[in-house]
């Protein structure tokens, strides 16, 4: 309770910024002033007496110091005048200030940059529906004891056909196609991919429709699907973009639909067309 | 002189309060008198010491503080006791009392009185 009230009473001068120097140093002068006069009685010479005052009251700015702390807030009176003092020295020399804020400008930037790319690689799931139950098998090479790219097409028929383990399966191969129809060259990142792939990652059209199983037999006619960002881009979102044909590899493709925006494949942070 | 001065501040206190319940209403510089009088040498040097610990004091509300006329007829400040501050000495002289008493009977104790 008592502590309590010096708090508040020490936040109240802190706050209101009391000037109680003035009353110490009051108090020190009187108490000076009767020690001497005492002193003069005992028979000391005026400035002994004086000097004889001063000794024993003891070092005037410890008591000073002493008092100060007692009075408010030390520590937030500390800090405060230590900012003040920054403050005024960093006003004192401006290209000190310039080449210091850029750095940390730049240090806070840099850091944001790369904590976002490792955020979208690395920390988020993909934007499909359920992305927790997605598993993606790798062939084991032993003989090179690490994992060999991809796998053939037969391989794929039969772990499509036979397994019993997953609810579903896809299979996909990111390509670099030629668009162009002959001339300058103009490629863009594509996916070869299974007719399951789109009911599997439960991605939904925003134009025509998605691939689906029955499209997806030995032999059958090509057919491609945009992703939202390609179909703005180069159909300005135009419902005619369905129905019209693109040129992938010198290879003709039917455009049959447009994947909803947000859908970029299922290689993290990469696009296809 | 070290162990001196951490006794200091809580023995310092409880003089301040007993000199002016015993005097009443005194300036700084009649309790630093009053008490060195009678303690001898704890405020033989830095007498200055008192103030921090009279402002303490006052926060605390065991004692209050006016200006008034001391006795060369200069403006000086006289402290009194509250009764917050009776009450308190009160209390830390039964405390210190049964203190001292314990350690007395400590000190008096001979090597039989602990078989």
């Amino acid at each position: 309770m008592k502590s309590l009230r010096r708090f508040f009473t020490r936040v109240f001068n802190f706050a209101s910024r009391r000037v109680h120097d003035e009353r110490l140093r009051e108090e020190i002068e009187e108490h000076i002033a009767l020690r001497t006069a005492e002193n003069l009685r005992a028979g000391l010479s005026p400035v002994e007496a004086r000097r004889q005052a001063i000794l024993k009251f003891g070092s005037m700015e410890s008591i000073k110091e002493e008092y100060r702390a007692e009075r408010g807030l030390p520590l937030i009176e500390a800090l405060l005048q230590d900012v003040r003092f920054g403050l005024g020295l960093l006003r004192k020399s401006p290209g000190f200030t310039f080449v210091a804020v850029l750095t940390l400008a730049l240090g806070i930037g840099a850091n944001t940059a790369i904590f976002s790319l490792i955020d979208s690689v690395m920390l988020r799931l993909l934007p499909v529906q359920q992305p927790e139950q997605l598993v993606q098998l790798l062939k084991f090479n032993p003989a090179r004891h690490r994992t060999d790219d991809g796998f053939t097409y037969a391989l794929w028929e039969n772990v499509r056909d036979r397994q019993d383990v997953f609810s579903d399966t896809l299979a996909w191969s990111e390509k670099r196609f030629d668009l162009s129809q002959g001339g300058a060259v103009h490629n863009a990142n594509g996916i070869f991919a299974s007719g399951s792939f789109f009911r599997m990652l439960g991605v939904t059209p925003a134009a025509g429709r998605l691939l689906v199983p029955s499209d997806d037999y030995r032999g059958c006619p090509p057919v491609a699907v945009l992703s939202y960002g390609f179909w703005r881009e180069h159909f300005g979102g135009a419902a005619n973009a369905v129905g019209s044909m693109l040129s992938f590899n010198r290879h003709v493709f039917d455009v049959i639909g447009v994947s909803a925006s947000g859908f970029h494949g299922v290689e993290v942070g990469s696009k296809y067309i | 002189m070290k162990q001196k001065a951490d006794v200091l501040q809580g023995t310092l206190a409880l003089m301040v309060l007993k000199t002016l319940d015993v005097l009443g209403p005194l300036h700084g510089y009649g309790i630093a008198r009053r008490i060195e009088q009678i303690s001898g040498d704890l405020l033989a040097v830095n007498q200055g010491t008192l103030y921090p610990v009279l402002l303490k004091l006052e926060q605390e509300g065991v004692i209050a503080s006016e200006w008034g006329a001391s006795e060369n007829n200069r403006r000086a400040r006289f402290y009194r006791l509250t009764r917050e501050g009776r009450k308190q000495l009160q209390v830390e002289t039964q405390d210190w009392q049964q203190t001292a008493a314990i350690i007395d009977r400590f000190f008096a104790a001979k090597a039989e009185d602990f078989s």
